[in-house]
Formats: structure tokens, C-alpha cells, sequence
């Protein structure tokens, strides 16, 4: 009796449930206006300003309405792959920017250059906006990006007397010793080393896009500038490598935050096991919360002095759009100089229009210094299958990192790799 | 042999005394760990009392932390009484049970004692995801420098539970936007996904129930050779079908409703495979028998068949239901953004993962909610599917 009581109590809920669930339709407003759609994944902070732009761009465009519509980052390469199959993309969409490449090569997005890109193509900085130039043509803008600089512990850098002596006069301007070149990072790293209280100078994790810092101080590219060859085993990507394996093998400061199942730089650093990390900007606000006592300086320069990688996203296009002009003017409103300032300010993001760096000005210092960062970023490798580059480069660095193999046989051995199945393909 | 020693009435002076010490033993673990425990525990629930009693705003974190920090004695004086407290328990049974059971008695301590390690080994994952929920942004990965085990935040915020909810001021000014907004709350995606994988379950069962009794007691010509068939399309990777079966539900005008998160997965292989095994088992004498007394078909499955295999029909609606429960890239495929009625829960808990920064606290917070189902079902069924899962397994 008791069960039979369970299974119409069941029975019962799941009808409720259905009454409530099924119906998916819902009301939206039609005006007469015509619907630009345009699939983003900002978080919740962003679109709200997303959409404060989107109402300023509408009262000039009043015969167009814009719905952002919110994506899931995890998924949207897939989201969309799937969805243009069909026909049921959208009329533009902020992606990844190692996504461009492969929605460009299978004809999917517009080449900005028939639109009139080629008049504004200077406002914005140069090194986000090459991981858009594929085959000759401009196929995205970026609308945001970032970079990773030298994030240092500042309680750890005093406890080595690394920052001067200015706590008690508070006219003097504190002097803290940055590491300028690789050279200087590996003394101060020395000096910042206490395995005994299992303490490192520096964390780093094995991925390529995490790893362009090193080889673009070397002035060292993953594939050349038509992208049709991978130039991975140059002389100054040997180098670089060989610097990178050096801080772990031979003067072992770096704490094997790579290795599968280590600590990793972001939670070594928040507890004062790692003194310095390369970290994006996206970090700033978190460590401010949890009152953390760091700063951020400019990542040592090698041959080729300072440099970093860039990440973040573009604009695109697609071909499926009626409104192809309308998108682009949309877009280009968007990534103008006064509305990158708002954004910016906003959200404490750095402008990637080169106009808005005159106006915008950060309170915090550190972001400054991404600023200034951003401007010796190298750009990133085009290739039409970026995972699958991470999935080739990768253990053949790790090789290098576990001293399996020297830098010179790693490189050349992925070279090859990437240009077989990855470019020639 | 100790249990040998125990029984004997002769025994020595010196094994009473060594019960004794290995009993001091045993309560001296078991104080230390009644008190970590508990004190976890007691702080837990100091701290879920303060960040919520806290006011919502800019001081919320701090008010809540002062108010935490006031309440240490409550939360370790409790741990402390109730320590003592279980200590004169076990002091006072380990004195009445006689000296003859006295080293059963020691062993059953050992055996609950290592069961309590065990379930602390299964549950700690679920209580640090429960205290990371509380934590303020940026504080998710702090580890306390004095006691790492300590994992219970000392300055904590429902300003999660309230994001997730969409509760907090923010959502709110979001909401107000338009109708859509309003609608895409972690409530609506918990609901979708509720009905899609119960509805799915339910089916997939039903079907799969059918289909297995067909090939297992019925006679149709080529049988083994079907069988076989449907078993060789388990060989082919579930990613070589997402593109066709997403172009069919395209087509068949079901992009973005509910149909179209489980109708392509409707006919389980699996399920038929798992449930065939077990029917096999079934004695052919007991349907000869049913038929006998006049059964028809149908109650031949619903009266001998179902309730025969009811334990691992009952497994393979619970995996079915924890398949679609987490099925995240299938849901994203087919999920109309556009229209949250549709999104589902997988999907929405990924919208709170940027390119680089994952928002771990919200995750956290949105994880203790999407594990209710899933736990309130395994409650009900957990002796069927245990049993069900060992039943299948074996062929006799």
C-alpha cells in the first residue's frame, strides 16, 4: 500500500512538473524592428554594459533592434560548428580568437575588407588584430583582449629584501628589484627559492599559449607570417626553450607547477608557496577581493627584449546575414575608442582600440602595467586547428622540461609534426 | 587467535591489560577524530547561521566574519561537549560488557571506527564543495595557513546561492530588462532538466524493457543476428552521430524544444543489452506457466517479467536519468539561447565559466543544488541498484 502511495505521489509530481515545463514558447515583443542577433559570452557584469552600448547604437539605427544572446564559452566553438551546419547561426558572434582561422577557412564569416575595414584597420592594436588576419584578409575584430604579465608576491620579495626599505617614510617611493631581464629573474629567483619551506620563485603550466611569453622574448614564432610553415625549430626558439628548462633543471627555482597533479601557479600563488606567476589581468579584482599583497611587473625580456602572448576574443561576421553592413557598423560602434573607455572603465579591461589607451586611466597601477605590457605582445600562431597545435607542441616541451630530451630534438621533432599534420594537411 | 584468548577463562593477567591499553588506544583516535569532525561540522553550521543572518551589501562579508569569529567558543565548545559526551558513552559500555565479549566489543570499534574514516573519505569532496559555496570571489583557492584541513571559510557570503538564484540586486536590474531575462534563472534550467531526464528515463526503461523481452524469450527468425547488429552500433563513438541526429531533429522542426534533448536517445543498446542479461535468467517455466493460466501477452511482461526484473530496470532508469542529467554537449547542441525556457541544467551551470576565469564559488553554489535529485534518488532506489548493478554482471 505504502509503495502504490509512493508511485501516485510520483506520478502526480511529474505531471506538475510537466504542466510547468513544457510550454517553451515565450513573448517577446514584436516591434516591426528588424532583429540583428548577436551571440556573445561576456558574463553577467559585461552585458550589462553590452547592452547599455547596444541601446546607444539602437537610437541612432531605429529600425534595427540587436539581441544579445549569451553562450556558453565551454561550448561555443561546438555551438556554433553545429548551428551554421544548419543554417541557424547567427548574424554575428564574439568567439575565441583562435577560432577565426577555422570559421575563415571554411568560408563562413565575412571578409571584413569588403565592408570598409581597411579605413579604420589602424585604430586597433596590431597584435590581437593579426590573430584575425588569415590568407591576406581581416575576418574579425577584436573586441577584447588580454595578455599575461609577471605577477610577484610582494610579502615574499620582502622577505628577501628584494623590495627597499621605504615602509616607514611613506614620501619614498618604495623600490622593489623586478627582474628585467632572464638573466636577473634566475638571480632573484635564486635568492626567492626555500625548498625547505617548500617555497618556489616561480610556477608555470605547459601549454603553448601559456608559454609564448618565453619564446616571444626571443623574438621566436610557432608558424611563419603567411602562415604556411612551422618555424618552431629556429635558433631563438631553442633558445628560448633551453632558458625555460634551465629555470627548472639546472637552477631549479621553478616548482613543477606543470607536472600532472602539481599545484598549480594560480593556487601556489594565492597561498604564498609560488613568488612570481604569469597571470592575465582577469585575475586583478579576484586577488584584490582576497586582499592579497602582490603587484605586477613586466615579464623579462630576452633577446628580443619584453614580450607576452595575447588572448581574448573577436567579432565576426557570418555569411548566413541579410544585414551584413548594419552588423559591421554595429561592431565597429562597438570597438570605437569612446565606447572601449566606458567598457574599460567599466569592467577594468585593457582597450584594444589603440585611441581609448589616451582615454582611458587607471586607478590601479597594476593594470598600467598590463597597459604597457599589451604593447610588446607577440602575436599568436594562426592555424586553422589551434588545439590541435597545443595537442602536438605540448609533451614535446614537457619532454624538455623532464630533461627527456634536449630543446633542439624537441622542436625540431614538433616542428615536423605541425607542419605534417597540422599545415600541409 | 586474539578472539580464541578472549573466549578463554583462564586468561592472563597481562591480555586484560592489553585490552584495556589497546581500547585507551582506539578511544584516543576516536576523540581526535570526533573533534575534527565535529568541529568542521559545528563551524559549518556557525558560519551557513552568520552569512545568512548578514545583511545583503558591501559589509556583508565582514559583518558576517565578526559574527563567526564571536561564535568560536559556541562552535567549539559544542565540539568539545559532544566529544566528552560520546567519550563517556564508549568509557561506560566498554565497562559493562563483560570481560568475555570485551574483545568483540574492541573489534566492532575498529570496525566502525575505519567505516567513519571511509565516509569521511566520500563525503569531503561534497563538504568542500558546500564550504567553497560560501566563500567571497577570489577566496575560492585560499587554503588556511594554520590548519589546511580547516576548510570551513571564516568570512562567509550567500552572495552565490544569491547569484545563482538570481536573487541578488544585480539580476534583479537584469530582469527587469524584458520577459526573456526574467526567465533565465538557475530554477528554470533545474525544472527543463528535471523533465528531460525523468522523461527520458521513463522511456528509455519502457522501451528498453519491451525491447529486451522480445530477445530474450520470444522466437523471431534472425534474432541472434539483430541482436548482434544493435550491439556493433555500441562500437561506433556517440560523436559520429551528433551531426546526422542533430540534422534530423533540424528537420524535424525540433531545434531548441524538449522533444529534441532525448528523442534521439530514445533507443538505448545498452539499455536492451543490460536488460536482455538479466531477463536470460528469467526461467522460461514461469511464462509457460502465466501463459497457461491465461495470460496475454502484455500481462505476461507486466505481471511475471517487470516486477521480476524490477531491480536492474530500476538501475537502468537511475543511469539513464544521470545520463541526461549531465549531458552537456548534446543540451548545448540543441539549446535554442535565445529562448531559456530551453536551456537545461548542464548548460546553464556552464554559462558561469568565462574564457580564462571559471566562477568557482557560483559553480560550487549551483552544484549543491543540482546533486539534490541525484541524491534523493539514490536514497529511494540504493538497495535495487546495488543489486541490480552485481546482477547483470554475472552470467550463469
Amino acid at each position: 500500500m505504502n509503495e502504490r502511495k509512493l508511485i501516485v505521489v510520483a506520478v502526480i509530481a511529474y505531471l506538475a512538473l510537466v504542466f510547468v515545463c513544457w510550454d517553451d514558447s515565450i513573448t517577446s515583443s514584436p516591434d516591426g524592428r528588424k532583429i540583428l542577433t548577436f551571440w556573445h559570452t561576456y558574463n553577467d557584469q559585461e552585458e550589462q554594459v553590452l547592452r547599455s552600448i547596444i541601446k546607444d547604437w539602437e537610437t541612432a539605427n531605429a529600425s534595427f533592434t540587436i539581441r544579445p544572446v549569451r553562450i556558453p564559452f565551454d561550448g561555443h566553438k561546438a555551438k556554433l560548428r553545429t548551428a551554421l551546419t544548419v543554417g541557424q547561426g547567427p548574424d554575428m558572434a564574439r568567439v575565441d580568437w583562435s577560432f577565426v582561422c577555422e570559421l575563415a577557412r571554411k568560408n563562413s564569416v565575412i571578409d571584413l575588407e569588403t565592408l570598409g575595414f581597411e579605413k579604420i584597420r589602424d585604430q586597433y592594436l596590431p597584435a590581437p588584430l593579426k590573430s584575425a588576419f588569415i590568407d591576406g584578409k581581416y575576418y574579425g575584430i577584436p573586441d577584447q583582449s588580454t595578455c599575461v604579465a609577471m605577477f610577484y608576491n610582494r610579502q615574499m620579495f620582502k622577505a628577501a629584501g628584494l623590495i627597499g626599505p621605504a615602509e616607514e617614510d611613506q614620501n619614498k617611493v618604495e623600490e622593489v628589484v623586478l627582474p628585467k631581464t632572464w638573466e636577473e629573474f634566475i638571480e632573484v629567483g635564486k635568492k626567492l627559492t626555500d625548498k625547505s619551506k617548500d617555497q618556489y620563485a616561480f610556477a608555470m603550466t605547459n601549454t603553448l599559449w601559456w608559454n609564448l611569453p618565453f619564446f616571444n622574448s626571443y623574438g621566436a614564432r610557432i608558424v611563419s607570417e603567411d602562415g604556411k610553415k612551422c618555424v618552431l625549430d629556429s635558433d631563438s626558439a631553442v633558445q628560448a626553450l633551453e632558458m625555460m628548462a634551465s629555470l627548472v633543471n639546472e637552477h631549479k627555482i621553478e616548482a613543477g607547477a606543470w607536472r600532472p597533479g602539481a599545484i598549480s601557479p594560480e593556487q601556489g600563488f594565492v597561498n604564498g608557496k609560488y613568488a612570481m606567476v604569469f597571470m592575465g589581468p582577469w585575475n586583478l579584482a579576484k586577488f584584490a577581493t582576497a586582499k592579497m599583497d602582490f603587484g605586477v611587473g613586466l615579464i623579462p625580456g630576452g633577446t628580443a627584449g619584453t614580450s607576452t602572448n595575447v588572448g581574448g576574443t573577436d567579432v565576426v561576421i557570418f555569411k548566413g546575414t541579410n544585414y551584413a553592413a548594419e552588423c559591421y557598423d554595429f561592431l565597429t560602434f562597438f570597438t570605437s575608442a569612446e565606447n572601449q573607455k566606458t567598457w574599460c572603465t567599466e569592467l577594468n579591461q585593457l582597450p584594444i582600440n589603440l585611441g581609448a589607451y589616451d582615454l582611458v586611466s587607471f586607478d590601479d597601477p597594476n593594470l598600467r602595467v598590463f597597459m604597457e605590457q599589451m604593447k610588446h605582445a607577440g602575436p599568436n600562431p594562426v592555424v586553422k586547428d589551434y588545439a590541435l597545435l597545443e595537442d602536438l607542441i605540448n609533451p614535446e616541451v614537457e619532454a624538455v622540461l623532464s630533461g627527456q630530451k634536449t630543446a633542439r630534438e624537441a622542436l625540431t621533432t614538433a616542428a615536423k609534426k605541425v607542419q605534417e599534420r597540422l599545415i600541409d594537411l | 587467535m586474539t578472539s580464541l584468548t578472549a573466549l578463554s577463562p583462564h586468561e592472563t593477567h597481562s591480555a586484560k591489560v592489553g585490552r584495556v591499553l589497546y581500547f585507551v588506544l582506539l578511544v584516543a583516535i576516536m576523540i581526535s577524530m570526533s573533534y575534527v569532525i565535529s568541529g568542521q561540522l559545528f563551524k559549518f553550521a556557525v558560519m551557513a547561521l552568520s552569512a545568512y543572518v548578514a545583511p545583503e551589501g558591501a559589509t556583508a562579508v565582514a559583518e558576517a566574519s565578526k559574527l563567526m569569529s564571536s561564535m568560536t567558543v559556541v562552535h567549539n565548545g559544542l565540539a568539545v561537549v559532544l566529544t566528552i559526551v560520546l567519550t563517556i558513552i564508549v568509557v561506560r559500555k566498554f565497562i559493562n560488557t563483560g570481560h568475555v565479549h570485551r574483545m568483540a566489543f574492541l573489534h566492532r570499534m575498529v570496525l566502525y571506527l575505519a567505516l567513519i574514516v571511509g565516509v569521511v573519505v566520500v563525503l569531503f569532496p561534497f563538504f568542500w564543495m558546500l564550504c567553497t559555496a560560501f566563500k567571497p570571489s577570489g577566496q575560492e583557492l585560499v587554503i588556511s595557513k594554520t590548519n589546511p584541513f580547516d576548510i570551513v571559510p571564516s568570512e562567509p557570503t550567500l552572495d552565490n546561492f544569491r547569484r545563482v538564484l538570481k536573487i541578488d540586486a544585480a539580476s534583479k536590474a537584469m530582469a527587469a530588462v524584458d520577459a526573456i531575462e526574467q526567465k533565465k534563472n538557475f530554477g528554470t534550467f533545474f525544472l527543463n532538466s528535471l523533465l528531460v531526464a525523468t522523461t527520458a528515463a521513463f522511456m528509455v526503461t519502457f522501451f528498453a524493457a519491451m525491447g529486451a523481452y522480445v530477445f530474450s524469450k520470444k522466437q523471431l527468425p534472425y534474432k541472434q543476428q539483430i541482436f548482434m547488429l544493435l550491439l556493433a552500433t555500441m562500437m561506433i563513438p556517440g560523436m559520429m552521430f551528433m551531426v546526422p541526429q542533430f540534422f534530423m531533429v533540424c528537420k524535424m522542426g525540433l531545434f531548441g524544444t524538449k522533444w529534441a534533448m532525448f528523442l534521439p536517445h530514445l533507443a538505448s543498446v545498452f539499455g536492451i543489452f543490460m536488460l536482455k542479461q538479466f531477463m536470460d535468467t528469467i526461467p522460461d517455466s514461469l511464462i509457460e506457466a502465466a501463459q497457461i493460466d491465461g495470460a496475454s501477452e502484455w500481462q505476461v511482461f507486466r505481471v511475471v517479467i517487470v516486477p521480476l526484473a524490477f531491480p536492474i530496470i530500476l538501475t537502468l532508469f537511475l543511469l539513464t536519468f544521470l545520463f541526461h542529467w549531465s549531458n552537456f554537449l548534446w543540451q548545448l547542441i540543441v539549446t535554442n539561447f535565445e529562448n531559456p525556457l530551453s536551456i537545461t541544467l548542464p548548460v546553464g551551470l556552464a554559462l558561469f565559466r568565462g574564457q580564462y576565469t571559471s566562477e568557482l564559488g557560483l559553480i560550487m553554489s549551483a552544484s549543491c543544488f543540482s546533486i539534490v535529485p541525484i541524491a534523493v534518488l539514490f536514497l529511494f532506489a540504493q538497495r535495487y541498484f546495488i543489486a541490480g548493478m552485481t546482477q547483470g554482471a554475472v552470467k550463469e
